[in-house]
């Protein structure tokens, strides 16, 4: 990590212009409520800022004339109760537009998440795009999201002008050079609060970074008790402690540097204001000691020039504001219309029957990647084939298979699936003809037969397909050894009559959930390695009727599964190494007969045992 | 729900008082130095405004009497000069103070990790627990508990700062009289009744406040319990947003479903809106009638003289600081009453007994690694559950001796591994070590006797080295040798070639993509070396595997076994392993069925016995190995 690097201001890639029109687009969607908001906020923060100007200076007044009591208890009343229902108007405007931000604001983090399962899955391993979603994060996580309020920055802009003719007249009764002193204050607090923006803005890549520590340590990994027995059996609680101790002093660091800026133009801002309130209570006295200046009026006069002052800085404040709110907008848009590279439109209609596959000439190396996993791989599979695909760990073997569903997308060459470009299909299309056994699975915490059906509505349900699959897939006797049978949830703290599931039982799961989608070609990713000897065993003699209709490709280390497929290749050295039956591989002596007489050493040494015995 | 609400006693003054302060110590010790520099900035933030008045109140009455332009100026110069002296001194404050207060959360969220990884195991695995430290997630989601304290004691303190300016100028007020003979109202507004009434409609205001404060906290958490259900449901899926298989069975559409409830159901927000709204309305009218007893009271004073005009300002703007500092006292302690709520949850989580620290014995550090282990009658049931997952297991093991243990899936291997490592404790019987209970020893001391690796083991997304090494700062070389040991030669040297481009280390890439966004992504068997790697950086006396190679080739699966071999020389190894080639380099093997230990033996004398388990599962795999076609 390069720390000292010079940082440099990025510009947004959308205009102010343009992100403006997209959030009022989004509201105009979502929130016309909040679209709208200005012509609720403009006359009632007019009419609050004219009650605290006038109140004080109206009932001195009427103090300082009054021969009875009654007529300034009625001016307070008056006043005072017209600003009651003033307040209570507003309190109902205010807490409106507040749920109408938060639904904004929950309809930003919806499209966020909707934008992140909905994108090429590929581009998840782009580092660029991880970078564009940091941004789009600190957008979403931002719950005083400057660009969501841009129609009530825009109504203070409004009122604030409006509210500068009523101080503004009141002022320049005393003397129009005032007003342009003022601004001239005001000026000077900008640009140093443009600058502080600025410096700010220059560092905010590295806050993304630190971000994702910190979330990482105390969100991701603090909401799960998945790592409590590792920490436990490796004592990792006082590095852990140490970390967090390090990611928070670094971001205790960050801050220290930003609020710096923050401190210089304070300081600037204070100088401003004491050169204002200096020169106009000397200016305020002059006229006084000239006479006729009553002590009203002085009060009048001078909170009107400090209320000037304050709606300076507040100018000031909503400028910063609405740069915030473009640059986050503007970072938002950018990740939400990313574009996809593959066929998001029309396709050719998806075959429902099994169909063939071929690599053409493919090769693919990750994003970041170190050297190349697939190099000029090139095969072809007949309808309804069973493939054995073998090699050692890191060969490329999930990746073949990610490349062949179009999760990902090869550097060179192309993949073919039924005679046809990947791209030739619409994606989500094709991804109906794929079943996936992966390694790295992920359930959903509800019933174990919405998890076979992957759906959340039990209705929805196959109750006679659901109990094939079971059976197929081995897991009837687990199913009716708990009372609730398939209704039994598979997360405990939502439902405590739930049930956490084996290694070996989450395996049988998923392959009763692929055989559930039924799709015309099944990946089946180490589908046994938790499995005991029996269930393994169980497994290999249903093979042939678990893919009877469909193209199949077995991944597995145990090296026995490879007898019930039609079809074995080996992954070495980025290629096919070897591709034929088990027989004709291990007749012809090369790397699989090496990797089977490691795997089968220890079982046929007992022969020998056996035999000399 | 019905558990949900015992976390939440009745409580009691005293309890209440205990509560807040003990939530207060904790802050303290999460952001040291906060509290001296919230005090220091409270008290300038609190005299800074009287300073104000107070000077502005003095120009104005010179204006309405003398009208000394020398004076005036003076007095302008105290005001303008003073301010920014003042606003200085205060900046420099709120500058620190901010910066902390921008960590209250994270601090306190790791915090709660932390104390959660020194929590008994067991505990992680109850539902009612895991429940609770959702909610208190939930509550800090809403500003809940321990950072809600840094907002609120501060105006808690500020109020009763202000009270004691504010109050001793309107005491004087309500009894200071003006000369004269008065009659009817004016006799009423000059005696001291009418303070003494004033009094009474500020008492009754600060109650008013109190209930109000109180009201609407308790309000909006019982919006927000009403929903906990539904955000969890979310939470709980939120880890498969990227998942593949989440694509390919089209699960998204299950997550957004789960996201769209908690987000956009109209009556949520709509109650909450409600309650937000109608507590502002009661807010307002208290406020208001405040204002205008405040004026009134304040006007009449000034009317009948009993303080100038100039006076006036300054007196209506104190007395209403007054009363607003009154409610301003009441509502905070409403609002830290509700916040108890909270605090309770969480020390409810924090104080959670610890039954494994009972044990005091330190383990004898042997260097000829001479322990013993013996299972005497160990039946175990987990919590919650009628069924034995193990029962009458009695056995033994002296170190150097190689132990696999092999069953069908669920039949209580990994159970017995958990107890081994004192994950839990047995329901009877009793684990011995150098025969004494394991009980007697400390956990921390007990548990560095265990190099393990679990079949459902869990890597951080850490640089490489960290994770190998479990630790911040590490041993570089033993953990790349580490590394190498476990089968990682290759990739390791591949990575060192990227590291070379990159200008960095191999062992600084990290595993995974959520830590660090540049990270490295590495296949399952990949992992499973890494696991491996963790177990050899640890070099404790006993190496317990839990299907180490089902996610590895046969050439590593091999090296494995045979390395296990070699380095497990003086070490006891536990193996469990669904490959059961693995049995053969074991000096004897563990038959488990169903909860029982059913067998025990050598490999020999076991694949004798047709009637044995182990015949039936060493066969159902050997066979595919064994025959030539």
């Amino acid at each position: 990590m390069t720390k000292k690097k010079k940082q440099s201001v990025r510009k947004p890639k959308y205009g102010l212009f343009s992100s403006v029109g997209y959030i009022y687009r989004l509201l105009w969607k979502y929130e016309r409520t909040l679209a709208f908001a200005g012509v609720f906020t403009v006359p009632l923060s007019l009419a609050l800022a004219a009650f605290a100007l006038y109140t004080p200076s109206a009932v001195l007044a009427a103090l300082e004339q009054a021969g009875t009591f009654s007529p300034v208890a009625l001016v307070i009343c008056g006043i005072l109760l017209s600003k009651l229902l003033v307040d209570l108007l507003n309190n109902v405007v205010q807490q409106r537009l507040q749920s109408a931000s938060f639904r904004v604001m929950n309809r930003l983090n919806y499209l966020y998440t909707e934008k992140r399962m909905d994108m090429d899955w590929h581009l998840h391993l782009d580092p660029e795009v991880g970078r564009l979603e940091e941004r789009a994060v600190n957008t979403v996580r931002n719950s005083d999201l400057a660009g969501v309020n841009f129609p009530i920055i825009f109504a203070n802009v409004v009122s604030t002008v409006l509210q500068f003719f009523l101080f503004g007249t009141v002022v320049s009764l005393l003397n129009p050079i005032i007003i342009l002193l003022l601004a001239a204050g005001s000026v000077v607090v900008t640009l140093m609060g443009l600058w502080e923006l600025k410096q700010r803005r220059k560092w905010q890549d590295e806050v993304n970074v630190t971000y994702r520590k910190i979330n990482y340590l105390s969100f991701t990994i603090s909401q799960t008790f998945r790592f409590a027995k590792d920490i436990r059996l490796y004592q990792m609680r006082p590095a852990l402690r140490e970390r967090s101790g390090q990611v928070v002093s670094q971001q205790y660091r960050e801050q220290r540097r930003n609020s710096l800026y923050g401190l210089c133009t304070a300081v600037v801002s204070f100088l401003v204001a004491a050169v204002r309130d200096g020169g106009a209570y000397v200016y305020l006295i002059y006229r006084a000691a000239q006479g006729g200046m009553d002590a009203s009026t002085f009060l009048l006069y001078f909170s009107a020039i400090t209320s000037m002052a304050g709606l300076m800085g507040n100018v000031l404040n909503t400028y910063y504001r609405v740069v915030d709110g473009w640059y986050e907008i503007s970072d938002f848009r950018e990740y939400l219309e990313l574009p996809d590279e593959s066929n998001r439109g029309e396709g050719v209609p998806v075959p429902r029957r099994p169909f063939s596959v071929e690599f053409r000439h493919v090769s693919y190396r990750y994003p970041q990647g170190e050297k190349k996993v697939l190099d000029d791989v090139s095969f072809a599979v007949a309808p309804g084939e069973k493939i054995a695909l073998v090699g050692i760990n890191g060969a490329g073997k999930t990746t073949l298979t990610l490349l062949l569903c179009g999760f990902l997308r090869p550097n060179e060459g192309e993949v073919l699936l039924d005679g046809l470009p990947v791209n030739a299909y619409n994606r989500d299309e094709l991804i109906g003809a794929f079943g996936l056994v992966p390694q790295d699975y992920h359930l959903l915490p509800l019933s174990i037969a919405c998890n076979i059906a992957a759906t959340e509505d039990e209705g929805e349900i196959d109750a006679e397909k659901l109990d094939r699959c079971i059976e197929l897939a081995g897991l009837r006797e687990k199913i009716d050894s708990l009372p609730n049978g398939v209704k039994t949830s598979l997360n405990r703290t939502l439902d405590p009559a739930g049930v956490e599931l084996s290694g070996g039982e989450t395996q049988k799961l998923l392959l009763a959930r692929l055989l559930y989608k039924d799709p015309p070609c099944l990946l089946l990713d180490e589908p046994t390695a938790a499995l005991d000897p029996l269930a393994e065993d169980r497994m290999y003699r249903r093979y042939r009727e678990i893919a009877s209709h469909a193209t199949s490709v077995f991944i597995s280390h145990r090296l026995a599964s490879t007898r019930f497929c039609d079809r074995i290749l080996l992954l070495d050295g980025a290629r096919i190494a070897e591709s034929g039956t088990h027989d004709e591989l291990m007749a012809a002596g090369g790397k699989y007969r090496e990797l089977f007489d490691v795997q089968s050493k220890y079982y046929r040494e007992e022969m020998e045992t056996d035999e000399t015995r | 729900m019905k558990h949900a609400e015992k976390d939440v006693r009745k409580r009691g003054l005293r309890e209440e008082l205990r509560l807040t302060l003990r939530g207060l110590r904790l802050s303290r010790k999460l952001l040291p130095g906060f509290w001296s520099r919230r005090c220091l900035l409270l008290l300038a933030d609190t005299v800074f405004p009287y300073y104000g008045l107070y000077f502005s109140a003095l120009l104005v009455d010179e204006l309405a009497g003398n009208c000394d332009v020398r004076r005036l100026l003076f007095l302008a110069a105290c005001t303008v000069g003073g301010q920014l002296a003042l606003n200085f001194f205060a900046q420099l404050l709120r500058r620190k103070v901010n910066m902390l207060d921008f960590m209250t959360f994270r601090a306190t969220e790791m915090y709660l990790f932390d104390v959660q990884n020194g929590m008994q195991y067991e505990h992680l695995e109850d539902p009612d627990i895991v429940l609770l430290r959702e909610k208190i997630h939930q509550q800090m989601n809403w500003g809940q508990g321990v950072p809600k304290l840094f907002y609120t004691l501060p105006s808690f303190l500020q109020t009763i700062l202000n009270l004691l300016f504010a109050g001793s100028l309107t005491l004087s007020l309500l009894f200071r009289t003006a000369e004269g003979e008065f009659t009817g109202f004016a006799w009423f507004v000059n005696s001291p009744l009418s303070g003494l009434l004033f009094a009474l409609l500020v008492a009754l205001s600060a109650f008013c406040a109190n209930r109000i404060a109180a009201g609407r906290t308790r309000g909006l958490v019982k919006v927000q319990e009403k929903r906990l259900r539904w955000s969890m449901t979310s939470q709980a899926m939120w880890s498969s947003i990227s998942g593949a298989d989440t694509r390919m069975f089209g699960m998204q559409k299950v997550i957004l479903n789960a996201l769209r409830r908690v987000n956009f159901t109209e009556s949520f927000l709509k109650d909450e809106e409600k309650i937000r709204t109608r507590y502002g309305v009661w807010g307002l009218l208290l406020n208001t009638a405040d204002t205008l007893a405040v004026f009134l009271y304040t006007a009449a004073k000034a009317f009948l003289g009993v303080f100038g005009i100039g006076s006036f300002l300054l007196y209506r703007g104190t007395v209403e600081k007054f009363v607003a500092n009154v409610s301003g006292f009441t509502s905070c302690i409403g609002e830290l009453r509700a916040n108890n709520d909270a605090l309770q949850r969480m020390f409810t989580f924090v104080d959670l007994p610890n039954e494994m620290y009972r044990g005091t014995l330190a383990v004898e550090k042997r260097d000829d690694l001479d322990y013993e282990i013996e299972f005497r009658d160990v039946g175990f049931r987990y919590p919650r559950t009628d069924a034995w997952a193990l029962r009458h297991v009695s056995m033994k093991f002296r170190i150097g001796d190689k132990l696999a243990i092999v069953g069908e899936n669920g039949s209580g291997k990994t159970t017995f591994i958990k107890l081994l490592c004192r994950l839990y404790d047995p329901t009877e019987g009793k684990i011995l070590l150098n025969g004494i209970d394991v009980t007697r020893y400390r956990p921390d001391e007990y548990l560095s006797l265990f190099s393990v690796v679990f079949q459902d083991f869990a890597l951080f997304d850490f640089p490489l080295g960290e994770v190998v090494s479990s630790g911040v700062t590490y041993d570089r070389e033993k953990a790349a040798d580490c590394l190498r040991r476990a089968g990682m030669e290759e990739k390791l040297a591949d990575l060192e070639e990227l590291a070379k481009e990159k200008g960095t280390e191999a062992l600084d890439f990290a595993v995974g993509r959520e830590y660090i966004r540049t990270g490295t992504d590495f296949s399952g068997g990949e992992k499973q070396k890494i696991a491996l790697a963790r177990a050899l950086y640890k070099d404790a006396p006993f190496v317990i595997l839990d299907e180490p190679t089902a996610a590895l080739d046969p050439v590593a699966e091999a090296a494995v076994y045979e390395h296990f071999n070699r380095i497990a020389q003086d070490k006891t190894s536990v193996f469990i392993s669904h490959r059961l080639s693995s049995c053969r380099f074991c000096d004897s093997i563990a038959v488990f069925d169903r909860g029982n230990l059913v067998q025990r033996g050598t490999h020999d004398e076991l694949a004798a016995d047709p009637s044995g388990k182990y015949y039936a599962l060493w066969n159902a795999q050997a066979k595919y190995y064994r025959k030539e076609e």
